[in-house]
């Protein structure tokens, strides 16, 4: 401190300089309009380049807090990716019936392994027990039904097919006439066509009516497409000849959706107990 | 207050008058004016003592300056470059033995006692200085080679022959 102040007083001609200077810089700044003009612009230049400097750097050292702003938002949306979801998600939507109480629930799934050149054949899903699949389930795809589950291990289920002669039956509905009649059942020989029975000769049947899955079944719910008639014949029988064009196309198959009865439960309850009460 | 004293004051007196009543209205309205502007109180701060202190010279370099402001309504222009002159003009005179040159007669200067050429280089130097702070201060910087500088030239050089004048006909020249 003492050497400072030495020095001060040392060089105080100086300090007397460079204030007495100052001095007068400041008296020619604020008194002469010319002068001062010249100054303010001058030093709004300068102080907007100092403060461009400045903001410059302020900038510089925060880019580590904007770079990690960008990497969280980065993730962020990353998360939205639709390729970012596997099909594990059990829920895809829900219906609503008539009394606006839940009745069915759908999972979707993949298939992993059909056939279609058996007179039985069957499908393999890549979900099982462990995502909720039960024997009986109704299995669809976006264009029409395709099957019933069958067998069910811990992660995978084993469908009977639309296209299974022996264990695939299925009662429809007509959507044009919106009645329930007949039974839809594959003949083992044209994987693309199976067989409307039990539709009488009486009945107004045209080829080009669609046949919907009907209430009465506790495997589908209402009105999901199964085919479209394809020719009628009349025969010997008592019964039409009809060809349907199945909805579902088994010539590929890839994501389906498996349908959970929320009330089958309780209606196979009701049933079992009718049925011991006789 | 010493006789010296009341001389130094009369000599800037008379500057101002003779910038006042004589300079200012010389080359006023003439189409070069721009290149005469000569400023007597240069003159005045050359010819200070050498004898005097730093600090005297800037304090005192800085009044005068600070009047001839008051003066001539030029804020702080005259004062900041009288300050620059009596700042520098002490290292340049202080080398000269302040003994003989302070021990004169009663109507002598201490530039008497120096060459011709020594005090034409003294002379002109800070003139030129003086002038060209002056136009410097006054054109912003602005022209520096088509205006500044012819206009520092001419004004120091009337001041220049003024000042050698001026300091003939105030102080005589040293009898021995």
């Amino acid at each position: 401190m003492n050497s400072i102040l030495r020095y001060f007083k040392q060089n105080l001609h100086v300090v007397l300089f460079i204030f007495l200077e100052i001095l007068c810089v400041t008296l020619i700044v604020r008194n002469n309009i010319y002068q001062s003009s010249y100054y303010f612009n001058s030093s709004k230049k300068a102080s907007a380049f100092f403060l461009e400097i400045n903001t410059s750097v302020v900038e510089y050292f925060n880019l580590k807090n904007k770079y990690e702003g960008l990497i969280k938002e980065n993730v962020a949306l990353r998360k939205q990716l639709k390729s970012n979801y596997v099909t594990e998600t059990k829920q895809i939507f829900v219906v609503n019936d008539t009394t606006y109480k839940q009745r069915y629930k759908y999972l979707s799934a993949q298939i992993i392994s059909y056939s279609t050149n058996r007179a039985d054949n069957y499908m393999t899903i890549n979900k099982g027990r462990s995502s909720g699949i039960v024997k009986g389930m109704g299995v669809f795809n976006s264009l029409g039904v395709v099957g019933v589950v069958e067998r069910v291990s811990e992660n995978y289920a084993i469908l009977n097919s639309l296209l299974n002669v022996s264990k695939f039956k299925l009662a429809t509905k007509i959507k044009e006439l919106n009645y329930v009649k007949g039974r839809i059942q594959w003949d083992g020989k044209d994987p693309f066509y199976m067989n409307l029975l039990e539709i009488n000769k009486y009945e107004p049947m045209k080829v080009g009516f669609h046949l919907v899955t009907s209430s009465y079944t506790k495997i589908f719910p209402e009105n999901i497409p199964i085919g479209t008639i394809e020719s009628i014949k009349k025969n010997q029988t008592p019964y039409f000849e009809i060809k349907v064009k199945t909805s579902a196309n088994f010539g590929s198959l890839q994501d389906v959706y498996i349908v959970v009865d929320l009330f089958k439960d309780e209606i196979d309850a009701l049933e079992q107990l009718n049925f011991n009460v006789k | 207050m010493n006789l010296s004293t009341l001389k130094y004051i009369a000599l800037l007196f008379v500057v101002i008058f003779i910038q006042l009543f004589i300079l200012n209205n010389l080359f006023l309205g003439s189409s070069h004016s721009f290149l005469f502007q000569p400023q007597m109180l240069v003159f005045f701060l050359i010819l200070l003592p050498i004898d005097f202190s730093h600090l005297k010279m800037l304090i005192i370099s800085f009044l005068s300056g600070l009047l001839f402001d008051l003066f001539f309504n030029s804020w702080g222009v005259h004062a900041a470059i009288c300050t620059f002159i009596g700042f520098y003009r002490f290292y340049f005179v202080k080398d000269i033995d302040k003994e003989i040159a302070s021990r004169s007669d009663d109507n002598d200067i201490w530039t008497s006692k120096k060459s011709k050429a020594w005090k034409l280089v003294y002379f002109s130097t800070f003139i030129f200085i003086y002038h060209f702070l002056f136009i410097l201060i006054d054109s912003l910087g602005q022209n520096l080679i088509t205006y500044v500088f012819p206009a520092a030239l001419v004004s120091s050089a009337v001041v220049f022959i003024l000042s050698l004048i001026l300091e003939n006909l105030l102080f005589k020249p040293a009898k021995n």
